[in-house]
């Protein structure tokens, strides 16, 4: 929680960003994902470079989602993605509008070939990439990278 | 049934060889006395011999029939009792409550939630199922619970508020980002006479229940081979004695046999079959296996539709308690209530129950169950029993009904009433309870206005989740817990102005119109092929002249709407329907731009669901997951649905649909609320047939529906009839302001409709598609000359159009 906080302060920061109404700002549904962890200035431009997602738990966020998202990705290692899956859009119930979990919702059904499902998981992570943070912009690449990859497939 | 099989068979032999030898020395002695025998003397014995020759015959034959019938009936008994006893209904779920910091929450909403799910409150939090609280800390013990994703153990959550959220949260005294409340159990779906019940093995039992059982109903169960001539004559005796039926000789095999294998009809054929299957069910299992059985099928009441077997779900039922924790009176009471499950009902008849109870514990201390001082204790307490409206004990039929629906598109209804799935679902207790609620008061309070003297009206009304459609609460009769005529997802109505939003929307896509667009509220008359003239007027019979688009939609003004969708076209209006997700066909046809079409509330949810979702056509949703009886995950159903508009053109038509809020038909919502950052529209119907109500907040969608069902004109508009209704929900469930999808390009606009510089005769201020601005901005000194043109041009552009449509005027 306190590295939350600091987190978003951090990225306040730097980004100048401050949008959220001070009533609004315990919302779960109004606070914003993290693509990469910034615990170092240096930190977010390294990982910038990557424009594909490894984990389903990478990144900072709401810590309700950062549960679901950690046992997303436990499931998801023992091969479980079905369960991966609920435990997504139950986080995705939490923030109904963050484009990082729908981003990685996306991310899975692609894993597993649910193609038209990954695209219109897409289009929703589209919508509401909001922000113009740098973890902003990592997340857009990655968004525009599995939109690729996903248009390639459909192509063939 | 060996010992009895084996002397008929004996019989059987020494009969066929003996019944010569009998005859035989009488026949040598006739002989004697007479030597010629006469036809006359031989006839009367060879006659007998005949009777008797049948006789043998006519056994054998009935006793071969007997042992055919017992090996069928044996058969039968074991098929049956073998295996899976029992169809296990679908359980159904609500969604489950998760608790994490940040969360908007009630503590009214959470006390009900965790009452409603059998927690009861205490001072000291020990076991699982209670909770309490310490000044703002609130200590909840959760029971353990397979939930659909995973099996997770009992645990002590602590919990504060602060300004309406949650605050702290740790979970077994360690900081907590989540953890979740297990679901309410909200009903089944169950086989065609609709039993329902929860299966407990006989060591779970407690040993007083089956003792009392025992004592009361079968004394000799534990000596007798399944039915026992000593109850049988003590019942007689009884019966005689009172000169009616008091007692019953049947023993707990009987009684099982009865309600296991046969009907309940009262013959002697019957109780013949009975007493064998009794006899054939001894043979094979164990008392244990049998009074195992006893204690699941036995049947313990009725909830409306639904009837109560077995004990286990008894106990909850009536009680809210696992079996385990009954205290003594009420497990005498729950036997005693076997005799007569109406009779003793302790919800309708408290006092019946309370005798009954005392009856049975005093057979329980005569027998020294229990001692004289248990006896005394629990007989003085009183007949206490589990609160109504708590889960298990209240139906969702509306919801169930819906659940059933759906899943029958992916499964087949015997599946789902036979193997004992678990449905986990999307239903808000708490929103389905301020929405059935909101619907019993107002509907009465608006009778009561109209000086109906009789239930008159009827309502129905659908709540979502604004981003995933999923279907939070149903009411498909103002008799919320009535399983009958679902008008939420049945009731065809025509939608009246709520089909407007679809007009303008077709109006703003076309790129021709923006919301500051002048159209003009003329009277209009048009003339169909067949020569019929529409010609729709104002709810207040006034003509409005020149309107903004925008306050044309507000105040809902039909001349304006059906001028503008003539001249966007029908056949675009017919294609944006199609495109938020209506499913019916629409006929092309003028009058349908003011809603003369049908839809049930769930449709109209569907096509509502597309504003409030930013551009996603979804279809409302129930199901979650979807697991085998033993927790394997057979579908788990995730948010889907086409981006049908883009969120900024959603974002513009929700402008208009604020409007509604700010200064249309839906103003009293921005007082209630002190917000305007609502979107909504009311819809009447011709002659007030109908009253709808569709808005949203920033978390869920809701329309409401109020009519006749005998669809007769009632004194009431969408917004007198229905408003309130949608009002009292958000009111009661919480509302939360709009948030912008995307940003848009806002500017001044003149009396003309255009938009002009700061400062430059500017009346409103309006949302335009971003970048849409550039180019088009007034400056001061140059807006009125080319504005008439600009809109007259429109106009006569529009009107040259050669539909088949005949412009009158």
């Amino acid at each position: 929680m306190v590295r939350l906080v600091v987190l978003v302060l951090f990225f306040g920061l730097l980004t100048a960003c401050s949008s959220l109404p001070n009533s609004a700002k315990h919302d779960p549904r109004n606070q914003q994902s993290y693509e990469v962890e910034g615990s170092q200035e240096g930190a977010a431009s390294d990982s910038s470079m990557q424009d594909d997602i490894v984990r389903l738990d990478e990144g900072n966020h709401h810590p309700a989602v950062q549960v679901l998202l950690t046992q997303a990705e436990q499931a998801r290692q023992k091969g479980n993605n079905q369960q991966a899956l609920s435990y997504l859009d139950r986080a995705r119930q939490i923030q109904p509008r963050n484009s990082a979990i729908f981003y990685r919702q996306a991310w899975l059904n692609y894993q597993l070939g649910e193609l038209q499902q990954a695209q219109q998981l897409l289009q929703r992570a589209q919508v509401f990439l909001r922000g113009s943070s740098a973890s902003y912009a990592i997340l857009q690449r990655r968004i525009q990278t599995l939109q690729n990859r996903v248009d390639a497939k459909n192509g063939l | 049934m060996t010992t009895a099989k084996k002397p008929t068979r004996a019989n059987k032999s020494s009969i066929k060889k003996t019944a010569p030898k009998k005859t035989a020395p009488k026949k040598t002695a006739a002989n004697k006395k007479k030597p010629t025998p006469m036809p006359t003397n031989k006839s009367p014995r060879s006659w007998k011999q005949q009777v008797w020759s049948w006789l043998w015959r006519l056994s054998i034959l009935f006793i071969l029939a007997l042992g055919v019938w017992l090996v069928y009936l044996d058969a039968q008994v074991r098929s049956q009792f073998d295996g899976n006893k029992w169809t296990l209904p679908a359980k159904v779920y609500a969604r489950p409550l998760s608790l994490y910091p940040g969360l908007l929450l009630s503590s009214d909403q959470l006390k009900a939630e965790l009452q409603w799910n059998d927690y009861k409150a205490v001072s000291h939090v020990v076991i699982p199922g209670t909770y309490g609280r310490e000044g703002r800390e609130w200590i909840i013990y959760r029971r353990a619970f397979s939930f659909g994703d995973r099996n997770e153990n009992a645990v002590k959550i602590r919990l504060s508020f602060a300004a309406g959220r949650i605050d702290q949260l740790s979970v077994s005294g360690q900081p907590e980002g989540l953890v979740r409340i297990e679901p309410q159990y909200i009903g089944g779906i169950f086989p065609a006479h609709n039993e329902d019940r929860e299966l407990i093995a006989l060591q779970d039992v407690p040993p007083a229940l089956v003792a009392a059982l025992i004592a009361v109903e079968d004394r000799g169960y534990l000596d007798h081979y399944g039915i026992s001539i000593r109850g049988i004559l003590r019942a007689m005796k009884a019966n005689i004695a009172a000169g009616r039926t008091v007692q019953g000789g049947s023993t707990l095999t009987q009684q099982l046999v009865k309600n296991f294998f046969l009907t309940n009809e009262r013959s002697l054929r019957r109780k013949v079959k009975e007493a064998f299957m009794a006899l054939l069910l001894e043979l094979h299992y164990s008392k244990e296996e049998i009074l195992q059985a006893y204690l699941n099928e036995v049947y313990l009441g009725q909830a409306g539709r639904r009837s109560i077997h077995g004990i286990a779900l008894a106990s909850r039922f009536y009680f809210a308690k696992n079996v385990q924790q009954l205290d003594l009176s009420e497990v005498a009471l729950l036997v005693g209530m076997i005799k007569g499950p109406s009779y003793y009902n302790p919800f309708k008849r408290p006092e019946n129950a309370r005798s009954r109870r005392d009856v049975v514990l005093n057979v329980m201390a005569e027998l020294n169950i229990i001692s004289a001082a248990e006896r005394i204790n629990a007989q003085g307490q009183p007949v206490l029993v589990a609160k109504s409206g708590r889960a298990g004990q209240r139906e969702y039929p509306a919801f169930i009904q819906l659940v059933k629906r759906q899943l029958q598109t992916d499964y087949r209804l015997e599946d789902l009433q036979n193997t004992g799935l678990r449905i986990f679902t999307t239903l808000d207790p708490w929103l389905q309870h301020a929405t059935e609620t909101s619907i019993q008061q107002h509907v009465a309070k608006l009778e009561k206005r109209a000086g109906f003297s009789k239930p008159t009206l009827e309502a129905a009304a659908v709540v979502t989740s604004v981003d995933g459609a999923e279907v939070r609460a149903i009411v498909g009769s103002r008799r919320v817990q009535f399983f009958g005529f679902n008008r939420a997802l049945d009731a065809q109505r025509s939608i009246g102005s709520l089909a407007k939003p679809a007009v303008y929307l077709t109006a703003l896509t076309s790129g021709r119109y923006d919301w500051s667009s002048i159209i003009d509220d003329k009277a209009v008359r048009v003339a169909g092929q067949d020569g019929s003239l529409w010609q729709p007027q104002n709810y207040d019979k006034k003509d409005h002249g020149k309107v903004f688009m925008v306050d044309a939609m507000a105040r809902s003004l039909n001349q304006a709407t059906a001028r503008l969708g003539m001249k966007v076209g029908i056949g675009q209006v017919v294609d944006t329907f199609e495109r938020l997700g209506v499913e019916r066909t629409i006929p092309p046809y003028p009058s349908i731009l003011l809603g003369s079409l049908s839809m049930s509330p769930l449709e109209v949810t569907q096509m509502f669901q597309t504003y409030a979702s930013g551009g996603f056509a979804m279809k409302p949703r129930v199901i979650q997951t979807l697991t085998t009886s033993d927790n394997k995950v057979l579908t788990s159903y995730a948010v889907e649905g086409r981006q049908a508009f883009s969120p900024e053109m959603m974002e513009i038509l929700r402008y208009g649909l604020q409007q509604v809020v700010v200064q249309g038909t839906g103003k009293r919502l921005a007082q209630a609320f002190n917000t305007t950052k609502i979107a909504a529209k009311t819809g009447t119907s011709d002659d007030q047939r109908d009253a709808w109500f569709a808005g949203f907040d920033d978390r869920h969608l809701g329309v409401v529906w109020l009519g006749r069902d005998d669809n007769d004109p009632m004194p009431f508009t969408g917004a007198s009839g229905a408003l309130p209704i949608w009002q009292s929900i958000f009111e009661k469930s919480g509302l939360e302001p709009l948030t912008p999808l995307v940003d848009l390009d806002w500017a001044w606009v003149n009396a003309y409709g255009q938009p002009v510089f700061e400062d430059c005769g500017g009346i409103r201020k309006m949302p335009f598609k971003s970048g849409s601005l550039t180019g088009r901005e007034i400056s001061c000194g140059d807006n009125k000359g080319a504005s008439g043109v600009q809109i007259d041009s429109v106009e006569k552009e529009k009107q040259g159009g050669g539909s088949w449509f005949d412009w009158l005027f």
